[in-house]
């Protein structure tokens, strides 16, 4: 039997049961409406990067740290439960590692951490409860720790004198290049290069002055670093901790030379390799990739619900065919005994449930065409677009079909010889 | 009665189709009743509102300006403890109670479990302020402020300790750094206190607007930690809030800097868009009860339909012996009705076994819910009679058209198939 004549036959058997027929295909129709009005509001994607630079920048971590706090963040879920490192000696991100990542993957231009630590510097003392904001300025040297490959990277420049060298970075050596507005305040009318600061108590060591940057335009700057570098230094030392005298991060950002996804994946992969996943790889990109997707995830959950309605039409999609079954069953008989094989009688059923869910889905996406033209639409976010076809037809055909292969095996496996002697 | 086991004999005659049909109507039924008990319930929950936190209740935040150095640096330096800004402005006549809660977020461990949360730190006064209301315990006094105690939610006691006795059991916290300021290494600082009392959880209006208040404690988390600027949230005598917030903006600036500004919450505002998300999922649940119940109830008519067809033989005999067309109709309306009441009752049962799972699954997937828990979503009776009157109604009005066919069948014609 070809499609034209399964088509001829189940049409033949729907047009006798008209009215049964037309409530069958009214109440699937409804299903798929239902069911697109739901989950229309997903069709469109509610986040997207705003800073498109941004989006690229890899933040590599300790698990807990990163991962834990944007979910809550981000979703803000009250409680996350939070699994304490096992070893928080292996989890420091220590520049040996960082290194590593730098040199074994392709395509990273620098990477940095984002924070500003400040020395008060030698010589002010103030009372412990007093605080004016002469005190932030004047009192304090704030500076970051940036590598020369992060400084070239961010866009600075030199104005006099030169830049500390790799070595003096891995060194953690106390040379500093200050920032112009910085350089006016501590050595005002004189040249800054060569000259020392001393910060802390009288251990700390001695910074000296290697250069000072150029004044950097920060227009719209959301970046920290860019936006204050006037009023900071840039140095190749940073606070190391006092356990071991190592320097390590909280977390750092890697920029890629050219901003695609793939050196994300790549630093991913090259961590999960090396160090056995202890560390939390995020994107912003990725991170707005999870969102939309559990922002979906929770209409999804209602869809759900309203799938189980197209699962209350198929059953009676299925009742009525046992019912059309039963009283055929002589007609089935005497079809296999003249030569019909199992197979044919099998399909016949199945398009005929399967015709009833097409034509309820294409009904329903009429209906729901009908509804995206007037008012209604607004208040349920309607918006008719192909992927609300796709749904539609993809649900009603293939769950009135699925639900019809049932009948439609216990019809083709009727005896004949049964069936015939049979009333 | 009679009725009633002709059902039952066609039900064992046709398990398959009977089953079907039942699982039809119980499905719609259930998912009904389901999703309108659901309804039911953010009702109730709307209603509550913020009747507590009228004209003389404010809160206010503590904004400095981050457009320059200073706050950069001064949050990364060593901690200076500043002059509490509600303790310098607690005597002005325009002011009845004033407290801070310091919020930052922390690892909180206790009985072997961790959790990431926010953690508040308060004094004795937040009782005057915030109306919580102790289950267990007794709330922070003004000897405890001391010591290092902590009053925790109901939720959190349920969470962390199961149905363990809760009070004199201590919580570590530990500090949590956001992955942008300073570099200084992680820190493994953690700080203990003793639990002294448990509060019933807030509303879910309440938990919108003044936030997700669940662990109290006293003194700062740890010693090295960073300067916390507060919220303030304030009692004011007589409706004299205006003035509380033009006094709070000038003290601010003397204590933090000219750049400081002190804003109101507008709790109406996040009252309102917490509500329109609870609206927006009103709607939709209403729709999916509605068509639930128009699908079964046209379920319910094809099936019947059908099965007025099968029957035109019996019919045809019945007629025959003298049944009147009256005597049909309502034999065929009574077997509708019986049908309809049977699947609604599976229906009840199905949905009350099933709503702790379905309104779990609910509460973690949809988002607007997920700041409920399963049992905040009690079964209420009027949604289940509703539902299952509904159902009847429809099924019997439904079961008038099979009923008035089967009546117009001509007795003649019946015999003769």
């Amino acid at each position: 039997m070809n499609i034209r004549d399964l088509f001829r036959y189940s049409l033949k058997q729907l047009k006798a049961k008209k009215l049964e027929t037309f409530l069958i295909v009214f109440a699937v129709s409804l299903c798929v409406l239902v069911l697109n009005t739901i989950l229309s509001p997903t069709y469109q994607i509610p986040y997207t990067s705003k800073q498109n630079t941004d989006g690229y920048q890899v933040q590599v971590g300790p698990f807990f740290q990163t991962l834990a706090n944007e979910v809550m963040n981000k979703t803000g879920l009250p409680l996350m439960r939070f699994y304490e490192a096992k070893d928080p000696n292996k989890y420091k991100l220590t520049l040996p590692l960082l290194e590593d990542i730098y040199k074994s993957v392709p395509g990273i231009d620098f990477y940095m951490s984002q924070g500003i630590a400040s020395n008060p510097l030698r010589g002010y003392q103030l009372p412990a409860y007093f605080v004016t904001s002469n005190y932030s300025t004047e009192g304090v040297l704030a500076f970051t720790h940036l590598s020369p490959e992060a400084f070239t990277g961010l866009g600075f420049k030199l104005k006099t004198g030169s830049l500390y060298t790799k070595d003096d970075f891995l060194k953690n050596r106390t040379f500093l290049v200050l920032g112009s507005e910085l350089a006016e305040r501590l050595f005002p009318n004189e040249n800054p290069v060569g000259k020392t600061i001393e910060v802390g108590n009288p251990r700390t060591p001695l910074f000296t002055v290697l250069g000072v940057i150029e004044p950097y335009q920060a227009l719209d700057e959301h970046h920290n670093i860019k936006k204050h570098i006037n009023q900071i230094a840039a140095s190749s030392y940073t606070n190391v901790s006092s356990l071991d005298n190592k320097v390590t991060y909280n977390v750092v950002t890697f920029y890629p030379k050219k901003p695609t996804l793939e050196v994300f994946s790549k630093i991913s992969s090259y961590l999960q390799r090396h160090y056995q996943g202890l560390y939390s790889v995020s994107a912003t990109e990725a991170y707005i990739q999870d969102f939309n997707k559990e922002y979906q995830r929770s209409y999804i959950a209602l869809s759900v619900i309203a799938g189980f309605l197209l699962v209350i039409a198929c059953i009676n999609i299925v009742n009525l065919l046992f019912i059309r079954i039963a009283k055929q069953h002589r007609a089935i008989g005497l079809n296999l005994a003249l030569g019909a094989t199992k197979r044919s009688i099998f399909y016949q059923y199945c398009f005929t449930s399967s015709l009833q869910g097409l034509t309820g889905s294409l009904l329903g996406i009429l209906l729901l065409w009908l509804i995206s033209l007037t008012k209604i639409s607004q208040s349920f976010n309607i918006v008719f677009t192909g992927k609300n076809v796709l749904l539609g037809l993809g649900a009603g055909l293939l769950m009135s079909a699925a639900f019809g292969i049932y009948p439609a095996i216990v019809a083709s496996q009727t005896s004949p010889a049964e069936a015939l002697k049979s009333e | 009665m009679a009725l009633f086991l002709k059902l039952f004999s066609f039900i064992k005659k046709n398990p398959v189709r009977s089953f079907l049909t039942l699982l039809q109507l119980a499905l719609g039924v259930a998912i009904a009743i389901l999703v309108i008990n659901l309804s039911f319930n953010l009702q109730k929950i709307e209603s509550q509102g913020l009747s507590q936190y009228s004209s003389d209740f404010g809160v206010f935040n503590i904004q400095r300006s981050t457009e320059s150095v200073h706050s950069l640096i001064s949050s990364s330096t060593r901690p200076i403890e500043q002059p509490s800004l509600a303790g310098l402005v607690a005597d002005d006549p325009s002011i009845k109670t004033i407290t801070s809660l310091a919020s930052t977020d922390r690892v909180i461990t206790a009985n072997g479990r961790s959790y990431v949360t926010i953690a508040y730190r308060g004094d004795h006064r937040l009782l005057d302020v915030i109306p919580l209301k102790m289950l267990h315990g007794s709330y922070i006094s003004k000897d405890d402020e001391g010591k290092y105690v902590a009053v925790i939610s109901e939720t959190y006691a349920k969470l962390l300790f199961g149905k363990t006795d809760v009070i004199g059991q201590n919580i570590q916290t530990q500090k949590y750094t956001p992955p942008s300021v300073s570099f200084t290494g992680i820190q493994r600082v953690k700080t203990e206190f003793s639990i002294i009392g448990v509060f019933k959880d807030l509303s879910y209006l309440e938990r919108k607007t003044l936030g997700k208040i669940h662990f109290i404690h006293t003194n700062e988390a740890d010693a090295a930690s960073t300067i916390l600027t507060p919220t303030l949230y304030v009692r004011s005598t007589n409706d004299r809030l205006p003035e509380v917030h033009t006094l709070l903006n000038q003290k601010a600036q003397v204590i933090y800097g000219n750049t400081t500004t002190v804003n109101q919450k507008d709790l109406v505002l996040y009252k309102n868009s917490s509500l329109q998300g609870l609206g927006s999922l009103k709607q939709t649940l209403t729709l999916i009860a509605i068509a639930a119940i128009i699908v079964s109830s046209i379920g319910i008519l094809s099936i019947m339909i059908s099965s007025v067809f099968e029957k035109t033989h019996e019919i045809g005999i019945k007629r025959a012996l003298g049944a009147t067309k009256q005597v049909i109709f309502s034999d065929i309306l009574k077997e509708t009705a019986y049908l309809t009441l049977i699947g609604s009752l599976i229906g009840v049962i199905l949905a009350k076994l099933v709503s702790p799972l379905v309104y779990r699954e609910m509460t973690i997937s949809i988002r607007v819910l997920q700041d409920f828990r399963a049992l905040d979503f009690h079964m209420i009776p009027l949604a289940f009679f509703f539902t299952v009157l509904a159902a009847l109604l429809l099924g019997t009005i439904f079961g008038i058209y099979p009923a008035k066919l089967a009546a117009e069948i001509p007795p003649a014609e019946a015999l003769r198939e």
